[in-house]
Order: C-alpha cells, then structure tokens, then sequence
C-alpha cells in the first residue's frame, strides 16, 4: 500500500512538471530573448580553491560575471568581452566558507590541522587532505561543525540575493555537492528557482548517494522549495556516471529512472577538465568527437581508459535500451553549460583565457610548462584544460523564474564558450517554407516540440527545423549535424547527417561526408578572418531512414570554422612555438538537448 | 578646512586612533620580561578554544595543561624574539601582514556615511549607475553569404525598396525586425559591439545605408533614441552603498600602506632596476 501510494505520488509529480512545461508556450516565443550563463564556478569560499592559492570570494565572482573589470590571480586587470545574463556561483558545499577562516586568529577553525598547513603555506599539502576527507566522507577535525555551517550557508546565499539584478543580470542559489566514492566523479550542482531555500544544503558528507541527495531535494520540494541537481564530468566518473546499477551496485529500476529523471534534468556537456559529449573509440566515424577530451582519474590526475558509461552519446543511446528493460528511459536528461573554475573568474573566451585554477594555471608559462592541472607528473598538465562551456536558453525575461523553468524542462542547449544562437524542433509537418514566416518560432512551437521534450510518434517521419546564427564574436559557422541514435535491443546506432554546410558544399553521397571547411588560421599570430564559412545556416531536415515504431533520439552539433586554441594564443604571447600535444585550433561548436522520439 | 570634510579623511583618523590604540593596549609593550601573567581573559580564551574544537568543557586537569602549555609557549615565544628568531621567517612575516590588512579592512566597517556624502557619490560616479540608453529601431539582416552576383548592386536594390516601403523577402530569423526600447546592453549582446556605436550615430526615422555589424551586413531606421537616466538615490540606495563601502575599502587599504610607507626610506640596489 505504502509502495502504491509513493509511486502515485511521483506520478503526481511527475503531472505537476508536465503542466509547467507549457507554461511558456502560452504567449508569443517569437520574441523570446536568448541568455548566455554558466551553473558552475568556484571560488574561495571552496576549500579546494582556496588550497589552490585563490583569495577571491564570492564578490569578485559575481561581479567579473556581470561584466566588470576585476584582478586575476596574477593581479592583471581581466574582464569579459560580453557579460553573462546569468550565473550560478557552486562552491563545495563540504567545509563551505571555512577556507577564508582557516588563516582568521580566533575563528573556529584556526587551530585545526590543515589550518596550520595553509597557515605555513603548505598548499598542496592542505589540498591533499582536503580531498581526502572529501573522499572518505569524514570532515576534517573542527570544520564540520553544523553551526558553523549554518551561519555560512547564510552568508553564502545573501551573496547571491545582493547580485541578482532581474532584467539585466540573474543569479541563482546553488552549490556543489561533491561526491566522490572511490575517486570516481559524481559530483552534481544543485540549484533553486528562488530565495526558498533550506536551512543547510545536504552535502556529501551527509550522503555520497545521488539517491540520497534526490531523497534531500523530494523533502524540500515538499515543502514549497524548487530545486533540482546537474551532474557533471562524466568523463571523470570511472563509467559510473551513465551505469545501469544504482549505488548499491544493484540493476536500476523504474523507480530508479523516474526519480533520476525528476531530480536531474541536466548534465554538464563539458567544462575546464573536459568535454563529455561523445568519444572516438564509441564514435569511430564521428572526425569531429575527439575535442577537448581528458580522461583521468581525479584525485590523482592519472589517466584512465574511456568507458562508455561516462559519455552522454552512449547514455542516450543505452537510455534507450534501458527503457525496454527497465519500463523507463533513466538518462533522459538534456545539456547546460558550466566552466567550473576554481579561481573565481572564467572568461569561456579562447583569446583571453586566464586559468581556471588561481596560482596553479595563472601565467601562460605556468600553463604550458608546469607540472599542474590535475596531471602534476607530466609538464604543461594544464595543456589538456579548456577555458569551459557555457549554457544557453531562450526565455521571455531575464529572470529567476523562466530560467530554471527552461532548465527544468530541458529546453537549453551548451555551446563550447561560444554564443551561437540556435534553435531546434521535431515534428511531422514542418513546411519546406517554415523559415519565411517571420512567427516561424510560434508556428514550430505548435506544429512541433522543441529541444529537450518527447516527440510522440505518429508513424509519420520526423522532420527537424534547425537555425544557427554565428556569434558576434567568434568565427563563422561551417555546417549544422543532426545526430541520431537508436537501438535493435542489442547494439546500439549512431548516424550523423550534415543537413547545412556553408559555402556551397554538399554531402557526397559515396561516402556521405562533406569536404572539410578550411582552416584561415594563422598560428604564428594566432589570427583567423572569416573568409569562409556561413554567418547563419538553416535547414528543415526529414529524416530519411525513418522506420516506423523505433525509438530514436536526436540532437544537434553546429560547428565554428577552425579558430585558435587559447594554447595558441599563449605561445604567440611567449614567442615560441605551440605545444605539440594538443591541437592548436580547434572548431568551436553548439550542443543542443535532444528530441525523444518516443513510440507509446 | 576642505580636507577636513574629506570622509576619508575621518578614516584616516580613525585608522590612527585604530592604530594608536592597538600598540598601546598590546600587553606585551608594557609587561615586564622577567615576569609571565596569566590573566582571567586569557584563561577564559584558552577555555574557548578548547570548546570549540572539542564542543564540551576542558576538566580541571585539561584546564592545568592548557594553561601549562600556554605559559611554555609564552616562554618559548619571549626567548625566540630574543634571539631574533622571528627575522627572515617568511612564514611569520606573512602572517604578520595577514593581522595588520585585517585590521586595515576592519576600519571601512566603523564608519557609516550619510545620505549627503552616498548622494555625492552617485554624482561623481554617474557611469556606474546610470540606466542604459534605450533604442527603438527597425533592422534588415542581409545575408551576403546568398549573393552570387555583385553584393552592392543587391545592397542598392534592398535600399531603394526599403526607401519606397516595399515588402521585403529577407526573413528576420533571429534577429527581429522591430526592436522596441532594448537596451544598450541587449542590443550589444545580440549584434555585438560595432552595431551598437553605429546605432548612436544614425538620423532619427531614416533608413541607413547598409552598415557592417560582427554579423554581417544590417539596415537599420532608428526610431527613437532615450538616453539613460540618473536613477534617485533612493530606489538604489544599497547598490550606491555597496559600491561606496567597496571603493572606500579599496582606498583605506591603500591609503593607510601610503601613509606606513611615507615613514621609511626604501632603497633598492639593483643593478639592473636603477639602470632603467
């Protein structure tokens, strides 16, 4: 009786999200406004990054966010070319706030060990035991305690209240929730739509469980407070990100599934320690899945084979072969954006990357000669880093609200710091002609559903209406992709199509690949000009290896022209020649959540 | 006369004062070498700390070790001195300086300004404040990349029918035809900086000639122009003062290290510093 009561209650839930996801479509979406933010950024008040050397609190998180001009760790002037329209500060919620403390006479945490360790300036020894204790789940002596905590968590969120400028500049409440059972990444970013928050957030000292942390989040909900939690570095997660158990190692269920996809709509598609969006040795014939790859083992920056249970290809793909087992899809979960750096500022921009780990990562000779980043064996570690992935959404007003309502129900797309503008739906009966309405988004919206949603099949083949325009500060587009990803029960499929290419391309149809786009790159002066490629592309696309009643899902990949690496960028800065063991440029790209073709 | 109503001038008194204050009250400038005090207050501190770390009270025979200890590091701590243990110890000298910026940061928090000195703020800083210009405009994004033939005589074809008022088939997409009081920052956000500063020199209710943004090529008829106003201090009073106690912070720090150092001579032999 319990069980039949509890499972209603999800399903009430469930109706609930359902209900809210049109709540947008009640008015024109034709003048929607498209907002760039991240949900994931650090700064001293996490442990690590104050271990790190970063002294920045959250004042100059927020304020380098919304586009002012503050210091970088070296003490140079930095600032963003384009401010975000939204942020989500996501320190550790483990020890929050204590960092500052631990070289504050007379605070509570000034006589504790690693007090003195950072106290005598032995930062990577602090580090060390702070992710130890992390790891084990045990607080380190004196920093655990609950008051304390209380009174931080307080402080922590008046911060996000002070910036939160509605129209112009949103900030959300949230924080990280570090997880790290056995070294493998499950960290998840949990975020509220408003100033109802809890009293203390639930940590990973609490639980290193997701399932306990989705338990946390379902008793807040119960009590008027909006929430839900973003995964991140699948790649990190030593396959346990995308697996079929649950933590107990025991085959997931319907119920499983269900609160999975309640409680975590979103995963980062990636950020500054890599991208998790698809992998070469799973995509063999995809030539643009090897970017921005890092594979290691966290804790100790040692490399690690890929699995495919840490890719969100692959996800979506078994997620589909799980629904037959199981009676629920449980990964389907759509894309943000995120840098996660823990130097408190993160420009997302190649031409002016400044590190993401303070002291660490801060000069470009420290980026690309010092033993750092996560790989302190090998020399220019920090090579393999990105300066991170930014999330985009298109809402009727810059506001708390109809962000996370957008988030919520997936309707966001990641882009690899670049600000393309993309916009993408399913349906039946889009007309070759769709783009020439000038309410051609109202009318995609009734005739269709847009990113993140089920389509419900009809037996009709699906068309797809996609439009990218480049961003106003980047290069120009080279082609639109439409991936698509389906099962038979025992293998898993992909298939890429390029439906747009600029300059006059076309598919050749022998071996289904358009020419590549060219590359105007000049490394010596790390310079591109936008000779080649497309300012906008579009496309209505029918898929035309349709079978009736199989599920699919697709999404979308648009691709820059080939533009400087930011190591690039360094090494002209320096006066030598760029490091040979990562690419020196690269094709920035859009990511969009997908479509659920999904066969009642 | 004029300096004396310089607010951070009374910082600088009361910085001093700070200042003053703290070396006097410092016990161990007035204490006797030879002769270790303990006092109620330190004991009730070394009390502190132990419930602190241990969230219980020490016992009386915890309580004899604590201040044991405490009278050993003291002796410990005199005869280091003595021997100028404390010289040339970057750990110590980084912890000192650590206790005198905190000091220095504390000050900003004892001095609240009055709404006369918050309002000469937001005078003197007008451009931090004040509200964006705000644009209405019609716009045509021209997508050169479709031309094969010769891009200006299309351009000239697109300008003379927007002069005559004709329909046009360029589709708007994401751009929208009509933009009704956006913003400075919205505008530079969707079509980047360029197109923004051309917006500010174009004549009110004329099509444009064709004007290059980091998009491509725009036509664009400014409608209206509103120059963002100075907002009463009232509807921002925490924003001014959140920006006034930031700055103040700033200058104090500043300020009082100007005034330490104005009382050394610093000399730098470096061969190759003074020869620049």
């Amino acid at each position: 009786m319990w069980n039949i009561t509890r499972k209603l209650g999800t399903t009430l839930l469930l109706i609930s999200f359902a209900t809210l996801s049109h709540a947008e479509n009640s008015q024109s979406r034709s003048k929607d406004k498209l907002l760039f933010g991240t949900l994931h950024g650090h700064s001293s008040w996490s442990i690590d990054a104050y271990g790190l050397g970063n002294r920045e609190g959250p004042d100059e998180a927020y304020r380098f966010a919304r586009g002012e001009e503050v210091k970088d760790a070296s003490g140079n002037p930095a600032q963003l070319k384009m401010p975000l329209d939204f942020f989500m500060l996501s320190d550790h919620a483990e020890m929050l706030g204590t960092a500052p403390m631990l070289t504050e006479k007379g605070s509570a945490v000034y006589d504790t060990p690693v007090a003195k360790l950072v106290q005598e300036g032995k930062a990577t020894q602090a580090f060390t035991m702070i992710s130890n204790a992390i790891i084990s789940g045990k607080p380190l002596e004196g920093l655990g305690d609950p008051k304390v905590a209380k009174s931080i968590w307080q402080r922590y969120v008046e911060y996000a209240e002070k910036y939160n400028t509605p129209g112009k500049f949103t900030t959300f409440i949230g924080y990280e929730w570090t997880s790290l059972p056995g070294g493998a990444n499950m960290h998840r970013n949990v975020i509220f739509k408003d100033s109802k928050v809890p009293e203390a957030p639930f940590t990973a000292m609490d639980s290193d469980r997701p399932e306990d942390l989705w338990s946390a989040m379902e008793e807040w909900r119960k009590n008027g407070i909006s929430v839900f939690a973003m995964s991140h570095n699948g790649n990190a997660s030593l396959g346990k990100m995308f697996s079929f158990t649950d933590s107990d190692g025991v085959f997931i269920t319907k119920e499983y599934a269900q609160r999975r996809n309640l409680n975590e709509p979103l995963h980062e598609a990636g950020q500054v320690k890599g991208v998790s969006m698809a992998h070469p040795q799973f995509s063999p014939n995809d030539e643009f899945a090897d970017f921005e790859l890092w594979n290691y083992y966290l804790p100790a920056g040692a490399p690690v084979p890929p699995l495919r249970t840490n890719y969100v290809r692959e996800a979506w793909k078994m997620g589909l072969g799980l629904q037959a087992t199981v009676g629920e899809n449980p990964f389907k979960f759509g894309l943000k954006g995120g840098s996660d750096t823990h130097g408190s500022i993160n420009t997302f921009e190649e031409f002016n990357n400044r590190g993401n780990h303070s002291l660490m990562d801060n000069t470009p000779k420290k980026r690309m000669f010092a033993k750092a980043g996560q790989r302190e064996s090998v020399e220019g570690g920090s090579l393999f880093l990105n300066p991170g992935t930014l999330t985009g959404v298109w809402v009727s007003k810059n506001e708390r609200g109809p962000i996370f309502d957008a988030l919520q129900r997936k309707e966001s797309y990641a882009t690899s710091g670049t600000r393309i503008k993309l916009r993408m739906f399913a349906g039946y009966d889009f007309s070759p002609k769709l783009f020439s309405d000038p309410n051609w988004v109202d009318t995609a919206y009734q005739k269709g559903v847009p990113m993140g949603a089920d389509l419900v099949a009809t037996g009709k083949p699906v068309s797809i209406a996609v439009w990218a325009m480049k961003s106003p500060i980047s290069g120009n587009l080279d082609r639109i992709q439409i991936i698509k990803l389906w099962t038979d029960g025992i293998r898993d499929y992909e298939k890429i199509y390029d439906v747009a290419l600029s300059d006059n391309r076309k598919v050749d149809p022998v071996t289904g690949k358009a020419e590549k786009v060219g590359n105007t790159v000049d490394i010596k002066n790390a310079s591109y000009t936008n000779d080649i490629g497309a300012k906008e592309l579009k496309a209505v696309w029918q898929d035309p290896d349709f079978v009736k009643g199989q599920d699919a899902v697709y999404y979308v990949r648009v691709l820059e022209i080939p533009t400087p690496r930011w190591s690039t960028f360094d090494a002209v800065q320096l006066g030598v020649e760029p490091a040979d063991t990562v690419p020196t440029t690269l094709q920035e790209r859009a990511w969009s959540s997908p479509v659920w073709l999904v066969n009642k | 006369m004029f300096l004396l109503k310089d607010p951070l001038l009374h910082f600088l008194v009361i910085g001093a004062l700070l200042f003053g204050l703290y070396f006097l009250l410092d016990p161990e400038a007035f204490s006797d070498p030879a002769k270790i005090v303990v006092t109620p207050g330190d004991i009730t501190l070394l009390e502190e700390n132990f419930v602190r770390l241990r969230q219980r009270e020490p016992s009386p025979e915890e309580l004899r070790e604590l201040i044991d200890n405490y009278v050993n590091e003291e002796i410990y701590y005199r005869e280091a001195l003595a021997m100028g243990l404390d010289e040339n110890d970057s750990v110590i000298r980084r912890r000192l300086r650590q206790k005198m910026e905190f000091i220095t940061k504390d000050i900003s928090n004892l001095y609240k300004p009055t709404t006369a000195e918050l309002e000469q703020y937001l005078q003197n800083n007008t451009a931090k404040f004040q509200r964006d210009t705000r644009f209405s405009f019609r716009q045509v994004f021209v997508n050169t990349d479709k031309f094969s033939g010769n891009v200006s005589e299309e351009l000239a074809r697109i300008a003379q029918r927007l002069n005559e008022n004709k329909a046009l088939v360029e589709s708007t997409g994401f751009l929208q035809a009509e933009y009704t009081l956006a913003t400075e920052h919205e505008v530079t956000r969707i079509f980047g900086e360029a197109f923004t500063k051309q917006l500010f020199r174009q004549t009110i209710d004329v099509w444009s000639k064709p004007i290059q943004s980091q998009l491509g090529t725009h036509f664009v008829k400014l409608e209206q122009i509103v120059e963002g106003e100075l907002p009463q201090l009232d509807s921002i009073y925490q924003q001014v003062y959140q920006e006034w106690l930031r700055d103040k912070n700033q200058a104090v720090q500043l300020s009082i290290l100007g005034q330490l150092k104005s009382r050394y001579e610093i000399i730098i032999n470096n061969e190759e510093t003074s020869s620049l």
